[in-house]
């Protein structure tokens, strides 16, 4: 009782005597910072996600046996192992079809991990002398050439503390972890040709049983083709269709363009749903503070014969709202970064698009960003009342409120 | 002189015809006097407080109080006044309803920087009136009489040279009439020049001058035998 | 204030007004004035129950019957620490003594550490990033674990201040339960 009665505790005793209205109006803030917060980041994310897909598909086309596209794009999108082959032989047929720069074969073998649990894994073998999609990553990751026999694992892959995968009763040396790209390669396995050979080997003794074409020395399962400059694709695309009959062609690009459709709308909603989230927001914020500073009038009439200034009186409404909105947007942010970070593998499992979470700096600054909305908000919301209440002539404003 | 009031006019339109509400008034007041100014209501005797407290402006004329002059003074100087010289018992219920008896006491004193936090002058104040017992009650809790003393209270915690009274016995019975009118000439002899209006004829009589305000115009009484200046 | 205006600031009013009167209304048997042990109960029981019953329906362990596997232990070990909590919120309604409800929120932020450490250290869950016992039932323990606890320090808090309020004011200040 015996403390001071400085304006802010004035403010904060204003806004105590109200209790549902406070807490009502700091809801509305808790859920606006919250909507913002979890809207970017999850905008960032796909963005992130989108634009790793453009950088990791280094082939512009794949070619794969009749009826297996579908499968290639699942490999590609959401790591849904698949194995299918077809003849070496093709390889050779293709390789002269013009248009086309570079070429490189892959096969696939797919296959549980023993660790207890796992999920089942895509093994992708490549050439090591014609690939060109494969090694530039690797070459970021480790910088050198990949050892006989080892492996290297996407992000998503479980390796342990001895860095290495047991695949079909042998322990297998993982060269590198590869970088999260947001796409189903996260979930593969990549080795060299002579390491593809031993696992299958491997996997034969184990008793595992594969088509009857699947054969690292006779088959390949799919093959990478890079399109040579100033060659339409569709051009090359018949080129190659000429050359071998039971094959089916993926395009990356209209994967890409199918993801950025998907990531274009779903962004745009979220931007969308912001908007109109903060519109709402601040129209209610302002519709309430003014009922607040309707009903106080007396009040601030009160304060000003008492000798407060024009500027105290505006001071004391702006302060309470800075106060709301503060308090909301901590909150907010707060239950956001419970829901959003925790949950992120979660919600791309849910979106089934490409995902990767922003750097910490840029969640800081996507933080900071929603931070100022939020406390900028209250006061914006309570500007108009606040000069309004500053205005009023005093005597005029007593006699009204009796 | 501590309030000089020089040709004050507080004029409206009303229905296109100018209405005046205060017309020429002149008023002068020294520290320690005591006036009341009666009148019918609407006489304009409330506009003629509020013109002097600061809290309306005159269409013409000139206010002085404690050497400065009123209309020249910006929000700032003129708040500041309003809080340090004047002390204002509006006519209407006042208190702030989010504060306690007492807080609703001090808290002029903390609308400017001040150091301290006045509780043992609020105290003293609500002793004097008698209603120390309800400090910590809230403003709802209170009858009217009893609010009425926390507004006086109040205009008196910063001190003020200056202290106006908007009909202050107004809803009282006559007992409690005759101790804040007792009161107020006590507070006129520790110095403070006391102003008040009413137009309850008990309240009369305690100090030493009694005006009448008539139609806007403000006139000097005299009524022999009621000066209650030795009290 | 144009008419419109006035009158959208009336109805507000009144609305806020009558919402007041019927809170009031129902409070007069003063059912509201137990507020802390109310909705400390009630946060515990909610947050019990999620832990207990949440890896078995709305944030599923892996379900697979093959082996017995880690995450569907840690299940195991929520339901029973879920079901502790739950007690707990029980109990805090249940006496008045302020002082043995503070303990009482003690031991309930205990049981959320204990919630919080079984899937992320004792026990564990799935090693595989998309598992749903990684990517949903983990996460969802953790929160509510941490839920838990937050809300057991503020309780604890919250009574301990409570307390001394009550021993510094000098006789008019409201009991606080």
């Amino acid at each position: 009782m015996a403390q001071a009665l400085s304006m802010s505790k004035f403010s904060y005793m204003n806004l105590k005597r109200k209790p549902f209205r406070t807490v009502a109006l700091v809801l509305a803030v808790v859920a606006l910072s919250f909507v913002l917060f979890s809207g970017m980041v999850l905008s960032v994310s796909l963005k992130n996600g989108l634009n790793n897909v453009k950088a990791r598909f280094g082939a512009d086309l794949i070619v794969v046996p009749t009826g297996y596209e579908g499968a290639q794009e699942s490999i590609l999108l959401t790591g849904e192992p698949s194995c299918f082959y077809f003849k070496k032989s093709v390889l050779d047929r293709i390789k002269d079809a013009e248009g086309i720069s570079k070429l490189t074969a892959q096969f696939y073998l797919t296959t549980l991990g023993e660790e207890c649990c796992d999920l089942p894994v895509q093994i992708i073998g490549f050439d090591p002398a014609t690939d060109f999609s494969i090694q530039p990553w690797i070459r970021e990751t480790i910088g050198g050439k990949i050892e006989d026999g080892a492996l290297i694992v996407g992000s998503d892959i479980h390796i342990g503390d001895h860095y290495s995968v047991k695949f079909y009763g042998k322990e297998y040396p993982v060269a590198a972890k590869l970088d999260e790209t947001g796409t189903g390669l996260d979930q593969s396995v990549f080795a060299t040709t002579e390491t593809i050979k031993d696992l299958f080997t491997r996997a034969k003794e184990k008793g595992m049983n594969f088509l009857s074409d699947a054969n690292p020395d006779a088959s390949i399962s799919s093959i990478l083709i890079k399109v040579e400059d100033g060659y339409a694709i569709e051009q090359v695309i018949s080129n190659i269709l000429k050359t071998a009959e039971g094959i089916q062609i993926v395009r990356t690009q209209n994967i890409i363009a199918g993801i950025t459709k998907s990531l274009g709308s779903f962004d745009m909603f979220l931007h969308m749903f912001s908007a109109a989230f903060l519109v709402l927001t601040l129209v209610i914020l302002t519709l309430v503070f003014s009922v607040t500073a309707n009903e106080r009038k007396k009040e601030f009439a009160t304060l000003r014969i008492l000798g407060a200034t024009r500027k105290k009186l505006a001071g004391i409404l702006l302060r309470e709202s800075l106060y709301i909105s503060v308090t909301g947007g901590i909150i907010g942010i707060a239950l956001s970064v419970l829901f959003i970070f925790p949950f992120n593998v979660f919600i791309e499992n849910t979106l089934k698009l490409p995902y990767i979470q922003p750097s910490v700096p840029l969640i800081v600054v996507i933080l900071a960003g929603t931070l100022i909305i939020s406390i900028a908000i209250g006061p914006i919301a309570s500007a108009k009342s606040a000069a309004k209440i500053s205005r009023a002539e005093t005597y005029i404003t007593l006699r009204e409120g009796e | 002189m501590l309030l000089e009031v020089k040709g004050l006019d507080r004029k409206y339109r009303q229905s296109n015809k100018p209405f005046y509400a205060v017309r020429d008034v002149n008023l002068q007041m020294n520290e320690g006097d005591h006036f009341t100014i009666v009148g019918r209501s609407g006489s304009g005797k409330s506009t003629l407080l509020n013109l002097i407290a600061g809290l309306l402006t005159p269409t013409a004329g000139e206010i002085r109080i404690d050497g400065k002059n009123m209309l020249s003074l910006n929000d700032n100087e003129a708040s500041l006044l309003r809080n340090s010289t004047i002390g204002y018992i509006p006519q209407e219920q006042s208190m702030l309803s989010c504060l306690t008896v007492l807080d609703n006491v001090r808290i002029p004193y903390f609308l400017w920087r001040r150091e301290g936090d006045a509780t043992e002058r609020a105290l003293q104040l609500l002793e004097g009136l008698g209603i120390a017992h309800l400090a910590n009650a809230y403003p709802h809790h209170l009858s009217g009489g009893e609010l009425r003393r926390v507004s006086i209270a109040r205009a008196l915690i910063n001190n003020p040279k200056l202290l106006l009274a908007d009909e202050p016995t107004n809803d009282l019975d006559i007992k409690t009439t005759d101790h804040i009118m007792r009161l107020f000439a006590e507070i006129a002899k520790s110095g403070t020049a006391v102003l008040l209006v009413t137009h309850d004829l008990d309240a009369i009589g305690y100090g030493n001058g009694v005006y009448r305000m008539d139609d806007g115009k403000l006139s000097q009484q005299s009524i022999p035998g009621i000066y209650a200046s030795d009290i | 204030m144009d008419k419109q205006h006035y009158y959208m600031h009336y109805y507000i009013s009144t609305l806020a007004d009558q919402l007041r009167h019927i809170f009031l209304k129902i409070n007069k048997r003063g059912v509201f004035r137990m507020g802390n042990r109310i909705l400390s109960c009630v946060v515990f029981i909610v947050l019990g129950a999620l832990l207990a019953i949440g890896p078995y329906t709305i944030f599923p362990v892996c379900q697979d019957g093959m082996m017995v596997m880690r995450c569907q232990n840690t299940a195991k070990a929520e339901l029973a620490v879920g079901t502790l909590t739950a007690v707990i919120g029980v109990l805090v309604a249940l006496f008045k003594d302020r002082k043995l409800r503070i303990g009482i929120s003690i031991a309930g932020g205990a049981l959320g550490l204990l919630a919080l450490l079984l899937p992320n250290v004792l026990i564990g869950v799935c090693g595989s990033k998309h598992m749903t016992c990684r990517a949903l039932a983990l996460p969802a323990i953790s929160v509510v674990s941490i839920l838990i606890i937050v809300f057991a320090g503020l309780n604890a808090l919250y009574l301990w201040k409570a307390g001394n309020s009550e021993v510094m004011s000098n006789g008019t200040s409201v009991k606080h339960e």
